[in-house]
């Protein structure tokens, strides 16, 4: 579904970050990608999603959905979405005199033009809504409010998975969506998230903390640092970073 | 070295149009008075001469493509359809209708309430209302020194007359339309609006101007506002007019003691356009709500100027202007805040806030604070600021495109001022016409 090849990527004329990066994520396949503070993965999460801060050097992203074989790079970030792309944010951004129920219909509604279905009319996708708040456990009243104005940091990841429940993404990136939360509020993110795990569904979790892992079991983890890969394995990887840090592998180049 | 130059001549045309004006008036028996105001008007006008942008309340706003422009005064004549030009038209209102300059009663509806009198202005001075319009229009007021309120005086030829009696709540907004067809090309429409509020009476007014693309007109008007003890007036004017047109308004409006006005300045249209507000609140403990929005784009320039005079105690002003510039469009926002010397307690707050969706736009601000006494609570401000590139791209990765993204914020931006509109039929209908802004 995602294969990223010898990705190479730095702030528009700025110093490098990411320095050759390689993954494949098939469709049904959980990763996990998880290493230093600073070492680049936002960076990547971003630059999937098609952040214009930074510059693709050198490297290729491609995308599958349906037999469709797309090169991300060419894409805008808002055709990436519409194309099934979903990032959790790590930093949810604040949108004042935007309220989440109009946000929410507009990014929906969009996806729906880009993939040729009808749109919603404002009482349908109120039930949808309505239904997706109550899988999320959260307060109907919140919709009239300003997108993340306020909210505090749970809420606003929470937030996130609320808009991905209602995009419905191929592919989810969640960029540290646990950090923050309580334990029932990860137990919830965690089945929302579950919730999509489908055989044609995606999804590349960025995580300092394997407690999350615990409740999204990932097929595949990797150890991000200065850049690059520096180790991939199973589930056992996540363990054993949780009990000896990332000392170990730091300055073991690409695994 | 040439002489500054600091005034420009009244155009000789100008004249012309007074005499005609005065031809037409004594065929219609106009009263005497009038002729003697029109006479006097233009003669304090060729006086003072047209401002250059030497004069400090003009510096950013040149006007003399529009000094050198030919205008034609209105013509009667049959008028055609009407509705399509009104692209906010709103149900259950009273509607007075000018269509080019001229007072239409044919497409006006209009259902009478006790102690409402409304009249449009030739029939008000004809008939009983005469006098106590005589009388208004005699009073001076601050801004009758300004060149296009001269102008006014002098040309105006439609406008309207509206009187509420003590006590009175008007239960339907009343909405003054002034349509600009294009059909007479280059007509200097000068309207006059004079509004008398009783003592605890309470009344909506809305004030379009909408002119229909290719209409190169001018629109020079005046609205007075004349507020009593503890009356309520909502007030809202919006100019929508051609691209190619110029427009120049003066709105003044006084207020007695413990009265409401809520002043709302929307401004879209017109290639240039001059704004001036004079709001003096004249009784204890009056209050004002004064808020503008303004979006602009090309080459428009819209200047405002405005004027809240805190003259006793108590008073309360509240001031919003807000406004999004796109391409090489350009905004003047010139506000003072009077604190005379025997208003104490006032509370006053004035904020300008732009947001510039180009490089090439710009913005000449300046709030100003003149207090002259130490027992007050003022504050202002202002800001210019870029679209925030962190939110495009957080809509952008929900599936919204760029272009869509940036109108959601922009609009997001003045969404507080629209939310102060309390009436909100009118919100509605602002709302719609600000989506025409960004190509919806
Ligand atoms: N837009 C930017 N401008 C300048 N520097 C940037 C930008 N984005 C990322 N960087 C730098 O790139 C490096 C990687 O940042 P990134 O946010 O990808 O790290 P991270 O792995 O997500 O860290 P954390 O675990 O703290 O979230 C950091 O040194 C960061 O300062
Ligand atoms: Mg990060």
């Amino acid at each position: 579904m995602l294969t990223i090849k010898n990705l190479h990527a730095r702030v528009v004329e700025g110093t490098p970050i990411l320095k050759g990066i390689s993954l494949e994520v098939k469709a049904g396949e959980v990763h996990a990608i998880m290493g230093p503070n600073g070492s680049g993965k936002s960076t990547l999460a971003r630059i999937i999603a098609g952040h214009p801060d930074y510059q693709v050097t050198d490297g290729t992203i491609e995308y599958e959905v349906n037999r469709r074989r797309q090169n991300l790079l060419d894409l805008e970030p808002h055709e990436r979405a519409c194309a099934g792309i979903f990032l959790a944010f790590q930093y949810p951004v604040d949108v004042p005199g935007v309220s989440n129920a109009v946000f929410l219909r507009a990014s929906f509604n969009a996806v729906c033009r880009y993939q040729g279905l009808p749109e919603l009319d404002p009482l349908d996708f109120d039930d949808l809504l309505k239904e997706k708040l109550a899988m999320l456990d959260m307060n109907p009243a919140y919709v009239d409010r300003p997108v993340n104005v306020d909210f505090s940091g749970g809420e606003k990841k929470r937030n996130e998975i609320l808009q991905m429940a209602i995009l419905n993404p191929r592919l989810a990136v969640l960029d540290e969506t646990d950090s923050g939360l309580d334990v029932d509020s990860l137990k919830l993110v965690a089945e929302g998230v579950n919730r999509l795990r489908t055989p044609t569904n995606a999804t590349l979790m960025i995580t300092h903390y394997e407690r999350l892992l615990k409740y999204i079991r990932p097929d595949v983890v990797h150890v991000l640092d200065a850049g690059r890969i520096v180790r991939t394995g199973d589930y056992s990887l996540a363990e054993e970073v949780e009990r000896r840090g990332y000392d170990w592998l730091q300055g073991a180049g690409a695994a | 070295m040439n002489a500054v130059v600091t005034r420009l001549a009244v155009p000789d045309g100008y004249a012309g149009l007074l005499a005609a004006v005065l031809r037409d008036g004594a065929g219609r028996g106009e009263p005497e008075w009038l002729a003697t105001r029109r006479h006097g008007a233009f003669d304090r006008l060729r006086a003072m001469g047209f401002p250059t942008t030497r004069a400090e309340d003009w510096k950013y706003t040149n006007i003399r493509s529009l000094l050198d422009a030919t205008f034609t005064l209105p013509r009667r004549e049959p008028v055609p359809e009407v509705k399509s030009l009104i692209p906010h038209h709103l149900e259950d209102e009273n509607e007075l209708i000018f269509v080019d300059g001229c007072y239409a009663p044919e497409h006006s509806r209009f259902e009478p309430e006790s102690g409402l009198h409304v009249v449009s202005l030739e029939d008000g001075l004809r008939n009983g209302d005469g006098e106590a319009l005589r009388q208004r229009l005699a009073e001076s007021l601050p801004g009758d020194d300004s060149p296009f309120v001269c102008l006014n005086a002098a040309l105006s030829g439609c406008g309207v007359y509206v009187r509420v009696d003590r006590g009175v709540t008007v239960s339907k907004r009343i909405h003054l339309l002034f349509l600009t067809t294009g059909l007479q090309p280059g007509v200097m429409v000068s309207p006059r609006v004079v509004v008398d509020v009783g003592a605890g009476a309470q009344v909506r007014l809305a004030q379009s101007h909408i002119g229909r693309s290719g209409a190169a007109a001018f629109t020079n008007v005046v609205t007075d506002l004349h507020v009593g003890d503890n009356a309520n007036v909502f007030y809202t004017k919006v100019q929508s007019e051609a691209p190619e047109a110029y427009h120049c308004s003066f709105v003044r409006s006084r207020q007695a003691a413990s009265s409401v006005v809520t002043l709302l300045d929307f401004t879209i249209g017109a290639k240039l356009a001059r704004n001036d507000l004079y709001a003096g609140l004249d009784g204890e403990g009056a209050e004002l709500h004064l808020d503008g929005l303004y979006a602009v784009r090309g080459r428009q320039l819209v200047d405002h100027h405005t004027t809240v005079d805190h003259r006793v105690p108590r008073g309360l002003s509240r001031q919003i202007y807000k406004g999004i510039l796109n391409d090489s469009a350009r905004v003047v926002f010139n506000g003072k805040v009077l604190v005379r010397p025997g208003a104490k307690l006032t509370d006053g707050y004035q904020i300008n806030q732009n947001l510039l969706l180009s490089r090439s736009a710009t913005v000449n601000t300046k709030p100003q604070l003149e207090i002259a006494n130490d027992d007050v609570k003022c504050t202002h401000g202002a800001t210019i600021g870029q679209i925030n590139e962190d939110q495009v791209f957080y809509l952008q990765s929900r599936g919204i495109a760029k272009d869509a993204a940036v109108a959601m914020l922009s609009r997001a931006f003045v969404e507080d001022v629209l939310f102060l509109v309390h009436d909100k039929p009118l919100q509605e209908s602002l709302r719609a016409l600000l989506a025409t802004y960004f190509g919806k």
